[in-house]
């Protein structure tokens, strides 16, 4: 009972997170709630995989957004998003359509793969908002963690599939791949300091 | 000694060695074409899995290696992959000098050329995602210079090609399952819509095409011809391992109709894309495009016939392709952009090169007598036979991409002359990019002569 109650906030915080990332704000909030968004990920995945796995995709998430997060500018830290206040409603009323999209879809796509439902649901979220944010933004940070949110879907669709010890370290190496690609993406020129 | 030692952690490690010598381009360039060299004549002479003698020493060049509880493959049958790799690996670190890219290219064509050897090799297949996800990782780099924002077209390959990751797992674990149990339409369904998605975003096939042309065209050519190059043949490759492996694919109700379909449509929209176009990277794109249509027409074929076609075809495609990317970026040195409007008259700046786009271009469009053509004309009379209007359609698409390609020739060899522009230097090719360009050229007439004589080996491609 209390592990359904937990993995439901998990699935709560995972589509929170995702909608508040679609809204924007600065660079930190963002990083801030993708880690969110991985720790929510980490409960789902550790329904099906042993803690330590599990923990690999945690980690290696935070390590993401740690990578990034030390690459922000200083613009990107206080940025706001743009188009103002109409764009926030939006981007909100988008997401929300797709929350829509996934509580209708989850149940019938968990009877043709074998995943329970709640983890459906949260996979189906993740991926769904990650690619709302990809096809809203040209920001390099927020595209790279909307690729990440997309993968911590499929990682909680796919944890549920196969457990696999070498699938799990693939993954996490592709998660900080990405994040270095990021931050070779955010990378400023270096700056000559005065002499 | 092992062959994906050999062919994959060598030239990964050599790629790394070359990447630090950036502040000495000659010795980069000399490292890079000496192991990319090496590998090739290495792949000709050595059989694999039989005992070698050098003098006193007994060499053993095993087929398999186990990396982490799963296994690298490389038969001997695979030497002719091998010596294509990395032959293009050689032959594109050749022109990288003589295309402005003298300090960049050289360690990314070595690791491109491993990750897809690898890709390849991995078993079980589901693994090729996360190499091919590297693959698009290191591109980057490539694409993107430091300290500056990326290109959309960058970004988009970027999105694209990793969101293609999962799908091609998916795909891969719901083949699984429909093999176990053939007759369940749902896994079958699952099967084919998730890696049929993978393998579109990665092939660029109509809808998901737009990466394609946006890094074409916002890129410089020479490192995207080098993307294109690499990434459509091993994905192309990998489709032909999972048709072999799985022949009841083949039989499938939908399948033929369903490659054929895209196929044509591919190859239709990127004609007509391709013959309303004003900027020359991005023609590129589309041409690259029809490419990989004409590829999944080949596979929709009942036979094995058609994969045979689409291997065949990869040599002359890479010769092509590497003389229309070089052509362009000796056009780019001595013009403001790849732009109709910036082209113009650009025979009298540099001759040989646009020679070499004449070439590359309407090679890769399968003008008569060029190399791409027979295969083009025989995969069009397999298709005709069965399926009349599609053949009528791919045509039509063909001759508009080669409208296309003779509305790029008209510009860069007429157009609108300022009076002033005819007092420009002109002939301004270094000695290299001459020589280069022209041997490319002259290889793909040769090739176009006399196909049997090159294309029949190419078949040995074939997993």
């Amino acid at each position: 009972m209390n592990g359904d109650w937990l993995t439901t906030a998990a699935v709560i915080v995972a589509g929170i997170c995702g909608l508040a990332l679609l809204v924007g704000g600065s660079g930190r909030i963002a990083i801030a709630l993708f880690a969110l968004e991985y720790l929510a990920a980490f409960w789902l995945i550790n329904q099906n995989w042993p803690v330590g796995l599990a923990a690999v995709k945690l980690i290696s998430g935070w390590m993401a957004g740690a990578l990034l997060g030390t690459t922000l500018a200083e613009e990107d830290e206080t940025s706001f998003p743009s188009g103002g206040m109409p764009g926030i409603w939006f981007r909100l009323f988008a997401g929300v359509l797709v929350v829509a999209l996934a509580f209708s879809v989850a149940p019938a796509v968990s009877d043709a793969l074998p995943v329970p439902p709640l983890h459906m649901l949260g996979g189906l979220l993740l991926v769904g908002l990650g690619l709302l944010q990809l096809g809203m933004t040209r920001r390099t940070l927020h595209v790279i963690l909307g690729l990440l949110s997309v993968l911590a879907g499929f990682d909680v669709i796919y944890s549920a599939l196969e457990s696999s010890v070498l699938l799990a370290g693939l993954g996490a190496m592709v998660t900080l791949g990405l994040a270095m690609v990021g931050a070779y993406l955010l990378a400023k020129p270096a700056e000559e300091g005065p002499r | 000694m092992t062959a994906p030692l050999l062919w994959i952690a060598l030239p990964l490690g050599a790629g790394g060695l070359v990447w630090l010598l950036r502040s000495r381009p000659g010795l980069m360039l000399a490292l890079s074409l000496l192991v990319s060299g090496g590998l090739v004549v290495t792949a000709y002479l050595l059989p694999f899995d039989e005992p070698l003698r050098l003098g006193p020493l007994a060499l053993r060049i095993l087929p398999s290696q186990v990396v982490v509880g799963r296994e690298f493959i490389l038969p001997d049958s695979s030497r002719p992959l091998l010596m294509y790799f990395y032959g293009l690996c050689a032959f594109w670190t050749a022109g990288s000098f003589a295309a402005g890219l003298r300090k960049t290219l050289a360690p990314y064509g070595l690791v491109v050329a491993a990750l897809s050897t690898a890709a390849l090799a991995v078993r079980p297949g589901l693994y090729a995602a996360f190499l091919i996800e590297a693959l698009v990782l290191v591109c980057i780099p490539l694409l993107s210079r430091l300290g500056r924002l990326p290109s959309p077209g960058a970004q988009r390959f970027l999105v694209l090609g990793t969101l293609a990751m999962p799908l091609y797992i998916l795909g891969s674990w719901a083949l699984n399952q429909a093999a176990a149990k053939p007759t369940d339409a749902t896994l079958l369904l699952l099967t084919g819509v998730f890696l049929g998605l993978a393998l579109a975003l990665l092939l660029a096939i109509f809808p998901l095409f737009s990466w394609m042309t946006m890094l074409a065209g916002q890129s410089h050519p020479y490192a995207s011809t080098l993307i294109f190059q690499y990434l459509p043949v091993t994905v192309l490759l990998l489709l032909a391992g999972i048709l072999k492996e799985n022949g009841w694919i083949r039989s499938g109700v939908y399948f033929q109709d369903g490659l054929r379909l895209a196929g044509g449509i591919t190859i239709i929209l990127a004609g007509g894309l391709a013959a309303m176009e004003r900027h020359a990277g991005r023609l590129t794109g589309f041409i690259v495009l029809a490419q990989n249509g004409f590829a999944l027409l080949s596979f929709s074929l009942a036979s094995t016939q058609g994969d045979e076609i689409t291997v065949m075809s990869f040599l002359p495609n890479a010769l092509a392709l590497g003389l229309l990317g070089l052509a362009l970026a000796v056009i780019l040195q001595h013009s403001a952009s790849l732009d109709f409007a910036d082209l113009q008259g650009t025979v009298q700046r540099t001759p040989v090169a646009v020679a070499g786009l004449a070439v590359g271009t309407l090679s890769l469009a399968g003008l008569p007598l060029l190399a791409l053509f027979p295969l083009r004309y025989i995969l069009l009379l397999e298709v005709a036979t069965e399926h009349p209007i599609m053949a009528l359609g791919v045509i039509l698409g063909w001759l508009a991409l080669l409208v296309g390609c003779f509305r790029l020739l008209a510009v860069v060899t007429g157009g609108n002359v300022r009076p002033d522009q005819y007092l420009e230097p002109q002939g301004l090719e270094s000695r290299v990019q001459i020589v280069l360009l022209s041997l490319a050229g002259g290889a793909l007439f040769i090739i176009g002569l006399a196909p049997r004589l090159f294309l029949s080996g190419m078949s040995g491609l074939l997993p």
